[in-house]
């Protein structure tokens, strides 16, 4: 078994050792185990995070099923579904540059990256876009409400879900584009090898995560 | 494409799924865009509200499915991880479960967001109110 601490030759050239704590010195397949066990557990938590928020789309969609029938008329298909295609199609490409740290072939895992990060750009773009339009009509939460199109009880309630929803997950494309940056960044700098490659898998992981929760949101506020 | 070396420090059961090729990324993409024109096309049919949200959230299933497995690499990842993710989705889905039934079985008695209370009799109440000029005591 190779030592942890050695450096890595790779096609491309010379990296700098992978750091291991010293407990798992000689066993770096736990090692890796424990690094990606500790992200889904992270992960786990953000699920639960945003739970809170589908349940209460279930409960106010309940309460003021005519309303959420209107309001989600009023969502732009063309942009949700945009969206929807950026974000999938930018979580392959962040699978393909996990692939191509993997193998150490870091400038391909970089513009893979880069192309990941303008997508998730392109996204907020849109939601920009989107929201502008939704400040421009009135359609806002709560007593900011002045919607005239949404003639049954509870449109605010919408909006409530839907800015809410919609607003975290925002922020998540951010962070995620954060740690896209750092890891990209790191690919430049050749980094990543074989025995190597956790920062860019956990960062994807992270990424892919902010599309599961996209492809519940999607349909839920566009399209039912 | 993996080095020997690097192959070798893996347990055979674990992780084995990423020294596959990168075509089956591809693969998993068009399946995901398919799902998403399908779910769009599925919206766009007559039927029953809640036959559309049991669409929606079955389709919804599917993609998140291939995404944590192929994208996410769950499928021939280490069980603790399989564990972790299918016991979050399990406890969200228990949370909605609890509280739509909750939600669905409300009924008048119960319902703490209909004011005034309407089978409560409201005199039982004026004492507690500000006299107002209008409406003198009874």
């Amino acid at each position: 078994m190779e030592a942890t601490s050695a450096r890595v030759m790779t096609a491309e050239g010379y990296l700098a050792p992978p750091p291991t704590p010293h407990h798992y010195e000689g066993n770096p397949a736990a090692h890796k185990h424990a690094v990606r066990f500790g992200m889904w557990l992270f992960l786990a938590t953000e699920i639960l995070l945003f739970a809170g928020l589908f349940v209460g789309y279930a409960v106010f969609r309940t309460d003021f099923p005519e309303a959420f029938d209107q309001a989600a008329r009023h969502l732009s298909l063309f942009l949700g579904t945009t969206n929807t295609l950026l974000l999938l199609t930018s979580s392959l490409t962040v699978a393909l540059a996990h692939h191509n740290a993997e193998h150490g072939k870091n400038r391909n895992a970089f513009w893979l990256l880069l192309v990941s990060i303008a997508m998730g750009g392109g996204f907020l773009c849109i939601k920009a876009i989107e929201y502008t339009e939704k400040f421009r009509e009135g359609a806002l939460p709560g007593r900011f409400f002045a919607f005239s199109e949404i003639t049954a009880p509870g449109g605010p309630m919408f909006y409530v879900v839907y800015f809410f929803a919609t607003g975290l997950h925002a922020l998540h494309v951010i962070v995620g584009m954060s740690l896209l940056t750092w890891v990209a960044i790191r690919c430049w700098h050749k980094e990543f090898s074989p025995t190597h490659y956790a920062p860019v898998e956990n960062a994807g992981l992270y990424w892919h995560l902010v599309d599961l929760v996209w492809i519940f949101l999607y349909p839920l506020l566009y399209l039912v | 494409m993996a080095t020997p070396h690097a192959a070798g420090t893996e347990p055979a059961h674990s992780h084995a799924t990423h020294h596959a090729s990168a075509a089956r990324y591809f693969v998993v993409w068009i399946a995901l865009l398919t799902l998403t024109v399908t779910t769009f096309g599925v919206s766009r049919i007559p039927m029953s509200g809640h036959m559309h949200l049991a669409a929606a959230i079955f389709i919804a299933c599917i993609k998140v499915f291939l995404v944590a497995c192929f994208f996410m690499h769950l499928w021939g990842s280490e069980g603790t991880n399989k564990l972790v993710f299918g016991v979050s989705f399990f406890f969200v889905a228990t949370l909605l479960f609890f509280v739509l039934a909750d939600v669905a079985t409300r009924f008048t008695l119960t319902n703490s967001r209909i004011r005034p209370l309407p089978d409560i009799d409201q005199s039982i109440l004026q004492h507690q109110r500000p006299p107002s000029p209008e409406a003198p005591a009874k």
